[in-house]
């Protein structure tokens, strides 16, 4: 602490005091001091400054949203100086192009992932003991597992479940419950939320946008668990497949996709690199991979 | 007069399916509606505006690409922010394996990060400036530099914060981690704003 700057017991940490400054309920007692202290007042006008400053300082540039028009209408007529700008550097590779600046490199991973898979159904496996109620909690950052749900696959969505060839229960047999953390304590299913950690639907579709659909579809097909295999929706003209498997391995089948050049665009999860949000039971869902050409409609 | 509603998700759909019938117009209105947040949430993941509005560009794009298949599951925006992230996160991770900035290390510790307590403040002697408005054109300027040397988990929420409408729970949403994360991480921007600044 320099010279200048002085401390004051009973002023609550900084962390509660910029809760308070951002009028968030998990202020504590931070909002009701910061009111009638004069020293927290004076870090609040601070904190204000600085959010007029940054603001300020993340301004979009002028323009953007007119380059950007010009970029998603390739068709958009010229700039005045004849030459179409829809790129904004031109000289750097574009996010789109990612695929195939990398695609040796994803041709790596895609071969470890696969190893892991085999190393990964080649492990034991230890059965879940029958009266545990709710999610065996260890560390968060690991993955949680829970017992599967009840609910009936078809419940929920009748109209696409009636599209699949087979109901999941008889495509895909339920999984051994495995236990990632044996010394965690319990928590019940219902909390489920509360711990920001979330279970998989029974349907999961996601959109994925890649550079060409045909070659995406065999990079799919490599990176599938082992035993898990890619169905063609029938019915529809899209690229729109179906993959069974169990949830606990949707994660890292997102994962792989993402690190080979696939972009998801789709808000649900499992989101790439979020794992820590899931609880996975090893129960049966399904996976609906929607594929979209990175090309001009 | 503006419209009440404008920023109703409502309007966001008939937008959508407005495009979707043929009428190009809307998606146009769409990317004037978001572009801006669109650039800031990548700005707060990489620090960086050339990169930022490259991203924003790219995130338009997608959703151009993807529009027609958008089945209103969640709003509009929530898809923007996500595709946003995501698109940040994988510059942010081909930049660093190109080496083009300086990254900063996340395996930094961060103390405090899910929402212990880290000691009394502390506060700077009252000095009041002989010109406030000087003073704050200095700070603007000095604060968009020091955004950029912050760690890119505390200027990720700091930033999101300053997105309109985005509360706690809607960063920890979005950033996929914890209330008390976003909490510790957006006051210790701001502390390490100030420390820097010598506020």
């Amino acid at each position: 602490m320099t010279d200048e700057t002085r401390s004051f017991e009973g002023c609550p940490a900084a962390h509660d005091l910029s809760a308070a400054h951002d009028r968030q309920p998990e202020a504590g007692a931070g909002k009701t001091h910061a009111a009638a202290c004069p020293t927290c007042g004076a870090v609040l006008d601070i904190y204000r400054r600085l959010d007029v400053a940054v603001a300020a300082a993340v301004q979009p540039p002028p323009g953007l949203a007119e380059r950007i028009k010009r970029a998603c209408h390739p068709a958009a007529p010229p700039l005045r100086d004849g030459r179409f700008q829809g790129r904004l550097h031109p000289d750097r590779p574009r996010l789109i192009l990612l695929p195939r600046l990398l695609r040796s490199a994803a041709a790596v991973a895609v071969f470890g992932f696969i190893g892991w898979l085999a190393w990964d159904a080649a492990r034991p496996v230890v059965p879940a003991p029958a009266a545990a109620p709710g999610v065996a909690f260890g560390r968060p950052e690991a993955l949680l597992e829970s017992p599967p749900a009840a609910e009936p696959y078809a419940a929920e969505e009748p109209r696409l479940a009636a599209a699949g060839p087979a109901p999941l229960a008889e495509a895909l047999p339920p999984q051994p419950l495995r236990l990632v953390n044996l010394g965690g304590s319990s928590l019940p299913a219902a909390a489920l939320g509360d711990a920001g950690v979330s279970r998989l639907p029974r349907r999961i579709h996601h959109v994925w946008v890649v550079e060409k659909p045909a070659e995406a579809v065999a990079r799919l097909e490599a990176a599938l668990p082992a035993g898990a295999r890619l169905e063609r929706i029938p019915g529809v003209s899209r690229d729109l497949f179906r993959i069974r498997l169990a949830d606990r391995e949707v994660q890292a089948l997102v994962d792989a996709l993402s690190r080979n050049g696939f972009s998801l665009v789709s808000p649900s999860l499992p989101q790439p690199g979020e794992e820590r949000r899931l609880a996975v039971t090893g129960r049966p869902v399904a996976y609906d991979i929607e594929l979209v050409g990175d090309a001009p409609r | 007069m503006s419209n009440a509603n404008e920023n109703q998700p409502a309007d966001d759909s008939g937008l959508i399916a407005r495009w979707k019938q043929g009428d190009p117009a809307a998606f146009d209105v769409l990317v004037e509606k978001y572009a801006g947040k669109a650039y800031q949430i990548a700005y707060g993941v990489l620090g960086n505006k050339e990169d930022a509005e490259e991203v924003a560009q790219d995130v338009f794009i997608r959703i151009h690409r993807a529009l027609a298949r958008f089945r209103g599951d969640a709003e509009f925006s929530t898809w923007m922010y996500r595709i946003a992230l995501n698109l940040a996160r994988n510059k942010y991770r081909w930049n660093k394996v190109r080496g083009l900035r300086e990254m900063v290390s996340l395996d930094a510790p961060v103390e405090g990060e899910d929402g212990d307590s880290r000691g009394p403040l502390a506060v700077p002697a009252a000095e009041p400036s002989p010109d406030r408005h000087a003073a704050f054109k200095e700070l603007e300027q000095n604060v968009a530099g020091e955004l950029e040397a912050l760690p890119d988990t505390f200027r990720e929420a700091l930033v999101l914060r300053n997105l309109e409408d985005m509360d706690y729970h809607q960063i920890a949403s979005l950033l996929g981690c914890k209330l008390g994360t976003v909490k510790s991480r957006i006051a210790r921007a701001r502390e390490e704003l100030r420390r820097r600044l010598n506020l």
